[in-house]
């Protein structure tokens, strides 16, 4: 078996691979096996920014290791095996078509494996799941008067509340996203051509539209139309008892769980995402935000590894 | 699976629906009864709470249903899923060393307890309002620990969460506890209970009424018992 700790990078890239995307990069280590890299990216849609930011995959490691081991503890079923400083050792989890085509990457079959085999191998939705405590991030920016609404007076538990902005939500929220890809060649000018049509627009600026209606954020799902990939009910207990189970960690080092972006297969029973401070918001009570949202309000690169760092010491008690 | 919970606090009922509804638990609230909470404890009167309102719900829904519909108590209980309904029961209060333990399972009336020489020797409620009684509460405790000095001023936070089934077996059950002290007065103007008078460590030595909700769910004694419940939950479902 490959040992993850020692793998080489030139080794790693001679494995087949599975699949690429702007964060990870998986290749088959046989038996069902896959080996991980998490790439040095760190991306907001908010600001669209996505860059480089070398060292930032350290500090996601670390916090995926530990965060993995909470989840172990609370009896949640997690792909990965043993997360090291450069690579992840995993079960396969086969990817959906949908993503082999956005990504223009050949759908993989493992060699090693009988169709049984494969059949009976954890699928993933083309979708990733979110768990949301507060209102925050898109729910409270895409739903305009969202917060400061009311909530029915006739609601049997929540009757009498109101959301706020930032506020804790009644209840942990769980929601379901089709993943897009982060452009969508094309879409800006066919839009531009609706749009803009006999409109005298300077050509520098009709490219700037073009470019940023490229842009493409992943969009809500109807709970009937993701249950069609997804046992939803099982995925929805999943997520909420993951989310409860880290939050429960982050309290016990003064950190407040606002939200989680979770990747979870067909079946709502197993986990199998990074689980990182790329991929959820976290807040210290005296030290303010641990997450990415430093990048989303145009912080450096500097300031996202600082930030990433400091949640790793309190996860680990080397701060307190 | 769905779980009956009697009480007439909201705050109470909210924080169960956040737990019990993700998971696609239903949740019924019941009309309270009073049972005679006989414990010398929190824990004993949680347990007491739970086994009554475990029969409460089992014998009086499945007895109601049984004259509306003419059927017997058996299919009424199959009707109603009763093997499937569990209720919830919890009895929390302020324990202090210095006073005896109390006010502790009378922490609620407090107020409404009748003093002998600073011992409680018995009860009458007067039927104030819950803000009313709350401010009672902690001026009785505060007029009590007078001229007690630190270290004797510690106290907790205590509660015990309990779920039964409709037959009176406890199936669950979980404490928790906060420790600290009690101040000298009441100050600030957030939380309930006896917050005003409670500080601790991990208050940073304020008062439990000057932190913020989010601050304050960091460091519950609630917090404790309500991880557990949903921990238990956890394996009941898969089951």
């Amino acid at each position: 078996m490959i040992d993850d700790h020692t793998l080489p990078m030139e080794e790693f890239k001679q494995l087949p691979l599975v699949i690429e995307g702007e964060s990870k990069e998986v290749r088959y280590a046989g038996n069902g096996l896959v080996v991980i890299f998490f790439k040095p990216t760190v991306y907001s849609f908010t600001q669209n920014r996505c860059a480089v930011v070398p060292g930032s995959n350290v500090p996601r490691l670390r916090a995926s290791k530990i965060f993995v081991d909470v989840l172990a503890r609370a009896g949640i079923r997690h792909a990965y095996r043993e997360v090291g400083e450069q690579f992840v050792l995993a079960d396969l989890v086969m990817p959906h078509e949908v993503e082999f085509r956005k990504y223009g990457i050949d759908p993989f079959v493992p060699p090693d494996l009988t169709d049984d085999e494969i059949t009976a191998l954890p699928h993933a939705p083309p979708i990733e799941i979110i768990a949301k405590r507060y209102l925050t991030g898109t729910t409270k920016h895409g739903c305009v008067g969202l917060a400061g609404s009311r909530v029915r007076a006739s609601h049997p538990f929540y009757a009498g509340m109101s959301l706020s902005g930032d506020g804790a939500l009644p209840e942990m929220l769980i929601r379901f996203d089709w993943r897009n890809p982060l452009t969508n060649p094309g879409q800006g000018e066919r839009m531009a051509q609706q749009m803009l049509v006999d409109l005298p627009v300077p050509e520098e600026v009709r490219a700037a539209i073009v470019t940023y209606s490229d842009r493409c954020a992943d969009a809500v799902l109807p709970l009937q139309l993701a249950d069609l990939f997804i046992d939803v009910e099982q995925a929805q207990r999943t997520a909420f008892m993951t989310a409860t189970a880290l939050e429960a960690f982050l309290a016990t080092r003064n950190i407040v769980f606002y939200d989680l972006c979770l990747f979870i297969d067909e079946s709502g029973t197993l986990v199998y995402g990074e689980v990182s401070p790329d991929c959820g918001r976290y807040r210290h009570l005296n030290l303010g935000s641990l997450d990415k949202d430093v990048w989303r309000t145009g912080g450096s690169s500097a300031d996202v590894i600082r930030k990433w760092q400091l949640l790793v010491d309190l996860l680990t008690g080397e701060v307190r | 699976m769905r779980f009956v919970f009697g009480t007439t606090n909201q705050y109470k009922v909210r924080e169960l629906a956040a737990i019990l509804r993700p998971l696609g638990i239903a949740l019924d609230i019941t009309d309270p009864i009073d049972p005679e909470e006989t414990g010398d404890t929190i824990q004993e009167n949680a347990r007491i709470k739970a086994q009554a309102y475990g029969r409460y719900v089992g014998d009086t829904f499945a007895q109601r249903l049984m004259v509306e519909r003419r059927c017997s108590l058996a299919d009424a209980r199959r009707f109603l899923c009763l093997d499937q309904a569990w209720v919830i029961s919890e009895d929390s209060g302020l324990v202090v060393p210095a006073l005896d333990g109390l006010p502790g399972p009378w922490s609620a009336r407090f107020d409404d307890g009748v003093f002998e020489g600073g011992r409680l020797v018995g009860h009458h409620p007067s039927g104030r309002g819950r803000d009313e009684i709350d401010l009672a509460n902690n001026r009785r405790v505060i007029e009590l620990m007078q001229g007690i000095q630190q270290p004797h001023r510690t106290a907790a936070f205590e509660i015990c969460l309990v779920v039964a089934d409709t037959d009176g077996n406890v199936l669950f059950e979980s404490t928790g506890r906060a420790s600290g002290w009690i101040l000298p007065d009441l100050i600030g103007n957030d939380g309930f209970g006896y917050d005003p008078i409670f500080a601790s460590d991990t208050s940073f030595g304020k008062s439990w009424a000057e932190l913020d909700s989010m601050r304050k769910n960091l460091i519950s004694h609630r917090r404790k018992v309500l991880q557990d419940f949903t921990a238990w939950l956890a394996v009941q479902i898969k089951r």
